[in-house]
Order: structure tokens, then C-alpha cells, then sequence
């Protein structure tokens, strides 16, 4: 080894205190009397405190990192902690969805005590029961049946898909013999429809394009909902020579909810094309049905 | 929380741990730097400067000591942006006087004038190539034996791990001879 680097090695050893308590003395005398090496000594102690330090700087990066990771890895355990409560809360409501549901297919129009009372009897509801409420497209009746045949397919699919899901009907009946019935003898200046010239009054743009209103518009009320409350409630009003909608009344009720949301629609519809007799526009009355159903697929 | 604990890490080799703990106190420090006209990344570095600070305060301390290391750092901190504040002239002299009275507040500054003196060594310490860096890292910071340094870096015998590791040194002695020089011309220059 060459001389300038056993001087190196002496210094090493002397600043990490690996010299005896004599060789360190000789040294410190030989570093007082020695200027270069004093020097040496204090450039080579400068870099071990510098190395120090490189390393400190280092460990505190890591340490930066480590506990980065710690707070994110915390903040995950947040949200997923949010994540279980909130599907908790889900699981539990849409378990409640089925209660409702799986009573009022037994026992229609079935109060909450009813439901509560006979819960136990019917565990099997909570297997098959819906998680969601969703709106379909009303129905006439005559294409009820069909339709009911595509939730048969339906529900062999879901099935197998483990996915559960309501629809909820609200089917509006116009059929034929509903429009224009005893109307007439409640306001004796209307035209009874059963007139052979007699034209129906109609929604503009036809018995789809009403179907497309209502299925738009209309909400299942979440109590009548929750409480699995269903049935049809029928609307009349009366539709003038001008096309223009008035004298709504409750023809057939359900439940005051149900009523109200049947009600809501029917008023917020356009002008209809008014009927006419003999070819000239006349005020008529319609009853029009609306079913609220849920129904399982 | 367990203060003994940290100091101990601190004295043991245990440092990553122990700063890892102590950067809990970090978002207040960011908060305090920002709200001064600094950004985070100021604020990280003058962290990692506290962090170094207190290191080796509590190397001159036993493991039982009432150090409050909170206070420490936040003093720390504040002195070291005073500093960094000044040289950006950002500030003048206010808030100086308030400064004076902190806690440990001589015992801060000389250490950080060390640093600060010891931040030219880091720059040589950078240029020095990696594999000196690493093994001068090894030996003086990790204290890892020559055996496992020369096992560690592929020498076939630990005696010629050494030479290798006195060769490192001188080249890096020279190199601090020549930037200490340069600063001091600069120095003189202004």
C-alpha cells in the first residue's frame, strides 16, 4: 500500500478511537508539530460528518416514503371502511325493499303490521326479493301478457346471474270501454261515447306516445313503495271541444299517495285532440286507469 | 406517543423507523411554511434538515432524557426558514427578536451552521462516482465490517476492499481541498 494511503489509514483509525491511549498521543503530537496532516486529518473528520449526513438525509427520505405509505395506506382503510358501512346501509335497505315487496305478492295492499306479522312465515322472499326500484314503461292491457311472459325469461336470467331486480308497473289501462263510460250521467251535457259517430278525444300523438308521458313522469311513491302498496287508481276529467283537460276527479282510489301521484300526472298533460260527434269537436269525459304494480323478475 | 422509543431508534441503527414516526409532525411544519411564503417542497426540505438536526442532538442524550422532540423540531424548523427567509430576503429582520427566545434556540443554530458548512462535502460526496460513495456510505454511516463490504462489492480479498476504500477516501479529500478552496475565493470575492 502506498505511503499517502497508509496516512489514510492512520487518520481513519484515529478518529474512529481505534488507537490505543499511546499510539493516539503520538499521533496528536505528530499531528501538532505536522500542519499537513493536521489538515488532513480535519478534512477527512469534515468527511466522515459529510457522509454522515448523506446518509441521514437518505434514511429521512425513506422515512418520508414509509410514511407516505402509512397515510395513504390509513386513508384507504378510511374509505374502505365507508365503502362496508355504505353497502351496509344498502344491504340493509334493500332488504327492507324485499319485505315490502314479498308480503304485498302474498297479501296485496298489505299494511307494515301485516308485513311485520308475516315476515317470519316467508323467509324465502329475502333470497329472490329486488334490491332497487326501477320504473317500466306502462303497459296497455292487452300487452300485459306478453310482457309478463318476457319477465318469465327474464327471470331465469337473473337468476343465474345472482342479479335481483324489481320493476316496478304502472300500467295504464285505456282500454276502450273505460273512456267515456257513465260519465255522461253525471254531467248530462256530455255526449255519450257509445255513439256510433262518436271519435274518442286522444292524447296527442296516440295511446304510445301517452304511455311514453306517463312512464317519463311518473314516480312510485316511496312510502306506497316501502309499504308495498299497490293497486289501480282511476282518474276521470273531462276534455272540452278545445282539446283543454279540467274536472279531475279520483273515480277509483287506492291509497292517498298513489292518488296524488295518479293526479300529479293527468295534470301535467298537453291539450288532448278533442273528441267529436257527428264530426264536430264535443267536451267529453275519460276515465283513465292507472296500475301501480311492483313486480319481481 | 413513545418518545423513549424513537430516541432509542434514533441510537440505534434503527433510523428509517424513527423518522418515518417523527414525520407525523410534518403537515404542521408545511402548514407553518406555507402560510410564510414557502411550498411544500421547501417545507421538506427544511424538515429533513430538522430531522438531521435533531438526530444528532439526541446522539449527545440518554434514551431516558426529556427531550421534547415536537418542540425541537418545530423550533428547528422555524429558525431554519428565518435563514432561508433571509437569503431570499423575503424578510429583513423581523421576527428575529422572537426567535431568539425559542427553546434551544444556540444549540439549534450551531448545529445548523454545521450543516450548513457540511452541505460543500455533500456536493463532493455527489461527485465522487457511486461505487466510493456506496462503499465510504458502507463503512463510515451503515459501520458495516470489511468482510461484508468486500463480500458486498465482489473484492476477492477484504485487503484489497481497504485499498480500494483509502483510494476513495484520498480521491475524495482532494476533491473537498479544491471545492473548499473555491468557496473560500468566492467568499473573499464578495
Amino acid at each position: 500500500m502506498r505511503k499517502e494511503l497508509m496516512e489514510i489509514e492512520k487518520i481513519e483509525q484515529y478518529l474512529l478511537g481505534k488507537m490505543n491511549g499511546e499510539e493516539a498521543k503520538a499521533f496528536e503530537q505528530v499531528m501538532a508539530s505536522d500542519h499537513n496532516l493536521a489538515e488532513s486529518v480535519a478534512v477527512q473528520k469534515e468527511m466522515m460528518e459529510g457522509l454522515e449526513r448523506v446518509g441521514l438525509k437518505t434514511d429521512a427520505q425513506t422515512g418520508y416514503r414509509r410514511y407516505k405509505l402509512k397515510m395513504w395506506a390509513s386513508q384507504i382503510g378510511i374509505a374502505l371502511g365507508v365503502l362496508i358501512i355504505g353497502a351496509g346501509i344498502w344491504y340493509f335497505v334493500s332488504l327492507e325493499d324485499k319485505k315490502a315487496y314479498c308480503i304485498c305478492s302474498e297479501k296485496e295492499m298489505a299494511t307494515i303490521e301485516h308485513s311485520e306479522d308475516a315476515m317470519p312465515n316467508q323467509p324465502e322472499c329475502i333470497d329472490t326479493c329486488p334490491p332497487a326500484p326501477m320504473i317500466e314503461t306502462p303497459i296497455i292491457e292487452s300487452e300485459i301478457e306478453e310482457v309478463t311472459e318476457t319477465a318469465e325469461d327474464l327471470k331465469i336470467i337473473t337468476d343465474t346471474i345472482l342479479e335481483i331486480d324489481t320493476i316496478i308497473n304502472i300500467e295504464v289501462l285505456d282500454d276502450e270501454h273505460y273512456s267515456g263510460t257513465g260519465g255522461g250521467s253525471d254531467n248530462s251535457n256530455m255526449h255519450q261515447t257509445d255513439n256510433d259517430n262518436a271519435i274518442q278525444p286522444e292524447f296527442p300523438g296516440g295511446r304510445s306516445a301517452m304511455r311514453q308521458f306517463i312512464a317519463t313522469n311518473i314516480r312510485y311513491p316511496q312510502n306506497a313503495f316501502n309499504q308495498g302498496i299497490t293497486g289501480t287508481v282511476e282518474v276521470s276529467f273531462s276534455i272540452s271541444e278545445t282539446g283543454q283537460l279540467g274536472n279531475y276527479k279520483i273515480h277509483k282510489s287506492v291509497n292517498n299517495e298513489l292518488d296524488a301521484e295518479a293526479m300529479r300526472i293527468i295534470k301535467k298533460m298537453p291539450k288532448w285532440s278533442p273528441g267529436k260527434v257527428a264530426g264536430e269537436p264535443t267536451s267529453m269525459n275519460f276515465i283513465l286507469p292507472i296500475v301501480f304494480e311492483i313486480r319481481e323478475e | 406517543m413513545n418518545q423513549a422509543k424513537i430516541i432509542a431508534q434514533l441510537k440505534g441503527g434503527d433510523r428509517e423507523k424513527a423518522f418515518a414516526r417523527l414525520y407525523r409532525y410534518f403537515p404542521k411544519i408545511e402548514r407553518y411554511i406555507k402560510m410564510n411564503s414557502g411550498s411544500k417542497e421547501e417545507a421538506l426540505d427544511i424538515f429533513q434538515e430538522a430531522l438531521i438536526v435533531l438526530y444528532k442532538k439526541v446522539q449527545t442524550i440518554s434514551t431516558h432524557s426529556e427531550v421534547n422532540m415536537d418542540g425541537f423540531l418545530v423550533n428547528t424548523c422555524k429558525l431554519l426558514w428565518s435563514n432561508e427567509l433571509r437569503k431570499k430576503k423575503v424578510r429583513k429582520n423581523s421576527g428575529e427578536d422572537g426567535l431568539q427566545q425559542l427553546a434551544y434556540a444556540d444549540e439549534i443554530a450551531e448545529q445548523v451552521e454545521k450543516e450548513r458548512k457540511l452541505s460543500v462535502i455533500e456536493e463532493v460526496l455527489n461527485d465522487l462516482g457511486k461505487t466510493c460513495k456506496d462503499m465510504l456510505n458502507a463503512f463510515y454511516y451503515k459501520r458495516l465490517s470489511m468482510d461484508s463490504i468486500a463480500k458486498k462489492f465482489g473484492y476477492k480479498t477484504v485487503q484489497s476492499a481497504k485499498t480500494k476504500k483509502y483510494k476513495c477516501m484520498e480521491h475524495a479529500r482532494k476533491l473537498a481541498i479544491a471545492a473548499n478552496e473555491e468557496s473560500n475565493l468566492k467568499t473573499s470575492a464578495l
